[in-house]
């Protein structure tokens, strides 16, 4: 049953310092950016009651996406429309994009923030694991100062995150990968477009002049419970040249390094066979385009 | 062909000039802009508010009901507990009553409270307040298990005792299935579909104001009259004492029939509290009332001879029906095979097994979209066993006269809908050629294409009457019972009179669906809206037309036979001695004694014929065998629902129908975690719906109009036929493609993958 309205209060800070400063109470008010997780909650009357902090009304928030460095910088409250409208990210950081278009419809592209889907720590969300497998880094701010923490280390469990309660995340930083790295990125839901997923996979491999791996990262959605990092399959393949022992070495090592969830979505044994397929079709894929070329 | 009845009596068009074309709805801008009222929109001064508390357990004996707190909040008028309402009892079709509050609740969100307040919120609030102590009872969610236990009844149109099915019967199915010897195949497998939901874009709603010792209620219904009737009775009042008047209905699909547990909490507050009450459900409501399509567990057992003759057909149909015996007219499958193909021999029982979700109701097409899932995948498999083209198999068993009724059909000798529905599907499709197509490709995915038949009844028939005013000025009104559930009747019946007065369609004012204004209609189920309302509207224009004709003939001093309607004017022909002459249609009624022409048109009984109606959908799907995921890159559907009276409307239902069907295929199912019974998506985020990324990359429609002369309009329904053969023919691709039979619905990503696994681990 939808919640009781007159339970909730907004604080809007007028600054970034106001904001930081608000966030010392205790309990913390809980940040809103687009709401669209948020307002879902409200509505199913889960919403815990209390006092929530409105990040549209802080100037310094409201930043465009930068370039600075080889790195692409989103602030916090960087939309999934932002992120496919701009044609650097387009083409220096397509997974993004890809990722953008996964995420709801427009509505939700148009509202929905980066820093909201991070913060939020689904094990399903879409845009954490592109952002992942990029090597992404979070800056976290409070009144206490500020710091980074590698996306990749960000979350332990579920719904367990580095970010303390005080904490604002207020910048998002994607260094933009090697021109030659292959790129791959797939959602498998229940439906096209408009469903949570059931199994994703981000990923991207840097080969050498000898055909060899020289950096990989895998990142899986909706099969463990929090984005994650497949660092020992990782650990399997650098270094070697994809072929068919290489990948079937791979496939064994996920299978034991994965252990999937079992929801109302999909079961464990489904997850972990289509997490395989997925893994087997990205080091296959012999150009860069093969990812895109999938997509529906 | 049988003798023709009254409405019958009118000759069938020959050229028409707005019958037939694609007219836009003539309430599309309304509704596009949002200015069309529905019945959740209905505002009215001082208006209270009331919902239903739901019972959070399975099934349980309800301990106490304690309103303390509840009450407090401000605002409340009411709190209702189930022995305040003990001796009203909301019926089914057969007069199977339920409590509207129990005092038992048999299956997870039953309404066991009810709460009237000054606003939305306080009676939320309230609801959220009240607390029940529960003693739980053991539950059956399994259809399967509560037959294994002998507690059902029969499924269908007759009721039985418990632990009797209802059976259908003719020929000896057994005997021809035992004897056969070496010349008859036999064929068994055991299908499922799954439970679903109607999800109409607007819930449930009534809005009752009691004025003057009589109700008004505003309802999002598909019948004004069924839901008067019911209500009179819930409310122990005649029927004279309420005006039910049907708003824009958001969608029905068969659950909208009647009124609601919800309508008699609003008319009775209303009168209670001498205000106006809206009672309006929640998305997550209406997964539990009112219902759906059940679950069924079908078993077939088919007998073909080596001619590819079918033989003898077994079926057993095991439905999830609810905890009542209320409602188990739907829990049947039966009637598709009773009569599609020829067949002597045909033996098929129906099982309602009581258990503890809710009971059902209608859902666009019930019955003959679960049965056609399982006919239709078993005339695949036979006729690939026998070597055969399923289109010629099917082909091969179409019937020359009903094979239930044994009457004949009504459509010209030779002709049958379905066969020519086949046809031109096929060619539609380029079936012969695509039959060679290749079906694995580089990327590892493989293509299959499929086919599916279907057969419907809506005929359509008596009561149903309407009522046309021409004014002075050449516009009309025209009344009539019928809802408009979205299929555009409004403007095919408006068109249906335009074409009989000569004017244009713009120039009709519609006035449907209210119990003081308009006369009894059925409700708008069955498919038979349009055949039943659409020859009541052609002979009330036609009265009209002959009214016209002989002022016309009067003023142009010549005979009636010399005189044409044509676009607002009445018009004499030219003639060797005489120019042609032509006044305007306004100029005649206004100088007519009454100034204005009223017309009433009454639906006549059908000839004993058989009325069936036909369709066919050719589909082509790319599946990836790596994740489960199917895309249906085309769709054909052909369908034969005798004369289309507004190609555009026609063209909609095909498409919404079918789409509808990709939804039964591939996504809806109702969830239930079987150790608590608990409903597990009842909302929109998790019970998924296709969306329009999920349609067919292209549709192609098409009909086939076999004459039709039942009725005077030449017109069969189409409302529901689109639904039936989408996802037996979405399961025969996916066959096609992969070689795995979907013998569960819907075919999800994950089942798919499992019945891959399931056929290598058999290689
Ligand atoms: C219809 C619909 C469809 C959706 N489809 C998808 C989908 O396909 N894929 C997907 O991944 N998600 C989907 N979502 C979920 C949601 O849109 C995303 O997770 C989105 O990125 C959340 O961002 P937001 O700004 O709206 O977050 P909010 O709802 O505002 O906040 C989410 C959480 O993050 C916290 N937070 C927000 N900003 C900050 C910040 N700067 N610092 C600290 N904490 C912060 C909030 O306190 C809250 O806990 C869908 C949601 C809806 C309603």
């Amino acid at each position: 049953m939808r919640s009781y309205l007159a339970e909730f209060s907004v604080i809007s800070p007028r600054s970034l310092d106001e904001a930081l400063w608000a966030l010392k109470q205790r309990p913390a008010p809980a940040p809103i950016a687009g709401g669209t997780d948020l307002m879902v909650l409200l509505n199913a009357g889960q919403l815990p009651p209390g006092a929530y902090l409105n990040l549209h009304s802080i100037p310094e928030l409201r930043r465009p996406i930068e370039f600075v460095n080889g790195e692409a910088c989103f602030g916090a409250l960087t939309t999934y429309a932002d992120a496919r409208r701009h044609p650097e990210i387009r083409k220096r950081l397509p997974m993004l994009c890809l990722a953008a278009r996964e995420i709801g419809a427009l509505q939700i592209q148009s509202r929905g923030t980066w820093a909201g889907n991070i913060v939020n720590a689904s094990p399903a969300a879409d845009g954490v694991p592109a952002l992942m497998a990029y090597d992404a880094a979070v800056e976290l701010s409070s009144a206490s100062g500020v710091r980074s923490v590698a996306l990749a280390d960000f979350y332990s469990g579920y719904k367990q995150t580095a970010r303390r309660p005080d904490e604002l995340v207020t910048a998002i930083r994607i260094p933009v990968p090697e021109k030659e790295a292959v790129q791959y990125y797939r959602k498998v839901g229940t439906r096209k477009f408009q469903a949570i997923s059931k199994v994703l996979l981000a990923g991207i491999m840097v080969l050498g002049k000898d055909r060899r791996i020289k950096k990989i990262r895998l990142v899986y959605a909706s099969v463990m419970p929090y984005t994650y990092r497949a660092r020992a399959v990782e650990a399997v393949l650098e270094g070697r040249v994809p072929d068919g022992a290489a990948i079937k070495a791979a496939v064994a090592a996920l299978r034991s390094e994965l252990k999937p969830i079992d929801d109302v979505r999909s079961t464990a044994a489904y997850r972990l066979r289509v997490a395989c397929n997925l893994l087997e079709e990205f080091l296959s894929a012999s150009s860069p385009s093969r990812g895109e070329a999938r997509r529906g | 062909m049988g003798k023709p009845d009254k409405t019958t009596s009118l000759p069938a068009w020959s050229a028409t000039r707005v019958v037939g074309r694609p007219v836009p709805r003539i309430d599309a801008r309304q509704k596009v802009r949002g200015d069309a009222v529905y019945t959740a929109d209905v505002q009215l001064p001082n208006m209270a508010h009331a919902r239903f508390l739901r019972s959070e357990r399975t099934h349980a004996k309800i301990v106490s009901i304690d309103t303390a707190a509840a009450s407090a909040v401000p605002g409340v008028l009411a709190i209702v507990k189930p022995d305040e309402w003990k001796d009203v009892l909301l019926k089914d079709n057969l007069g199977r009553g339920i409590p509207i509050l129990a005092d038992e609740p048999k299956y997870a969100g039953e309404e066991i409270v009810a709460v009237c307040a000054e606003t939305e919120d306080a009676a939320r609030e309230a609801a959220a307040k009240i607390r029940v102590v529960y003693d739980d009872l053991p539950h059956v969610i399994d259809p399967e298990e509560a037959h294994q236990a002998g507690q059902f009844v029969g499924g269908g149109w007759r009721k039985t005792r418990l632990g009797e099915p209802a059976v259908y019967q003719r020929g000896d199915a057994r005997r021809a299935l035992t004897s056969g010897g070496r010349s008859v195949r036999i064929f068994e497998r055991t299908y499922r579909t799954a439970p679903m939901t109607h999800c109409s874009i607007e819930p449930h709603a009534a809005v009752a104001s009691f004025e003057n010792g009589r109700w008004t209620v505003w309802e999002s219904t598909q019948g004004v009259f069924a839901v008067r009737e019911s209500l009179a009775e819930m409310l122990g009042a005649s029927i004279n004492d309420i005006r039910v008047i049907g708003t824009y209905p958001g969608g029905g699909f068969g659950g909208k029939v009647s009124a609601g547990k919800y309508t008699f909490g609003a008319a009775y507050f209303s009168k209670k509290f001498a205000r106006p009450v809206r009672f309006v459900q929640d998305r997550n409501e209406e997964f539990v009332s009112p219902y759906g399509r059940p679950a069924s567990v079908q078993t077939l057992k088919v007998g073909v001879n080596t001619a590819g003759k079918l033989v003898a057909i077994e079926q057993k149909g095991i439905h999830a029906i609810g905890p009542y015996e209320f409602g188990a007219e739907w829990g049947h499958a039966e009637d598709l095979l009773t009569e599609i193909y020829e067949c002597p021999n045909v033996h098929a029982e129906s099982i309602a097994a009581l258990t503890n979700v809710p009971p059902p109701c209608a859902m666009r097409a019930p019955g003959y979209a679960q049965g056609a899932f399982a006919l239709e995948q078993m005339m695949d498999e036979i006729a690939a066993a026998l070597g055969m083209d399923p289109v010629e198999f099917r082909l091969k068993n179409i019937p020359d006269r009903d094979p239930d009724s044994k009457r004949p059909f009504a459509s010209p000798k030779g002709r049958h809908g379905l066969r020519e529905c086949l046809a031109a599907g096929a060619k539609n499709f380029n079936w012969e050629k695509r039959k060679r197509d290749r079906k694995t490709h580089e990327d590892g995915s493989k293509t299959g294409i499929g086919v599916a038949a279907t057969i419907w009844g809506g005929g359509g028939g008596p009561p149903a009457a309407a009522l046309l005013r021409v004014h002075a000025d050449a516009t009309a009104d025209l009344f009539t019972g019928a809802a408009d559930i979205g299929t555009g009747i409004r403007t095919a019946l408006a068109q249906i009179a335009a074409e009989e007065l000569g004017i244009a369609v713009e120039r009709i004012r519609v006035t449907n669906a209210d119990t003081d204004l308009t006369s009894y209609t059925l409700p708008s189920y069955g498919s038979l809206t349009l055949a039943s309302s659409g020859p009541a509207v052609r002979q009330a224009a036609h009265d009209c037309r002959t009214q016209i004709i002989s002022l016309a003939a009067q003023a142009l001093q010549t005979t009636e036979d010399q005189i044409a309607l044509v676009d607002g004017y009445a018009v004499r022909a030219a003639t060797e001695e005489q120019p042609e002459w032509i006044t305007p249609i306004a100029k005649l009624i206004s100088q007519s004694p009454a100034r204005e022409i009223v017309g009433n048109g009454e639906r006549g009984p059908n000839p004993k014929l058989a009325l069936k109606a036909y369709g066919v959908q050719f589909v082509a799907v790319t599946v990836d065998p790596e994740s489960g995921e199917v895309r249906v890159d085309e769709l054909v559907a052909v369908n034969d629902s005798g004369r289309v009276i507004n190609r555009m409307a026609f063209d909609s239902q095909l498409i919404g129908g079918a789409t509808m069907g990709l939804g039964m295929a591939f996504l809806e199912e109702r969830s239930y975690d079987p150790a608590s019974g608990k409903l597990l998506n009842a909302n929109l985020a998790d019970y998924k719906l296709p969306t329009i990324f999920d349609q067919p990359r292209e549709f192609k429609l098409d009909r086939v109009e076999v004459p039709y002369d039942a009725n005077s309009i030449g017109a069969k329904g189409l409302g529901e036929p689109p639904v039936i053969p989408t996802a037996p023919a979405v399961a025969n691709a996916v066959f096609d493609a992969v070689g795995a039979r979907i013998e569960r619905l819907p075919i999800s990503r994950k089942r798919l993958i499992d019945s891959l696994m399931k056929e290598q681990a058999k290689k």
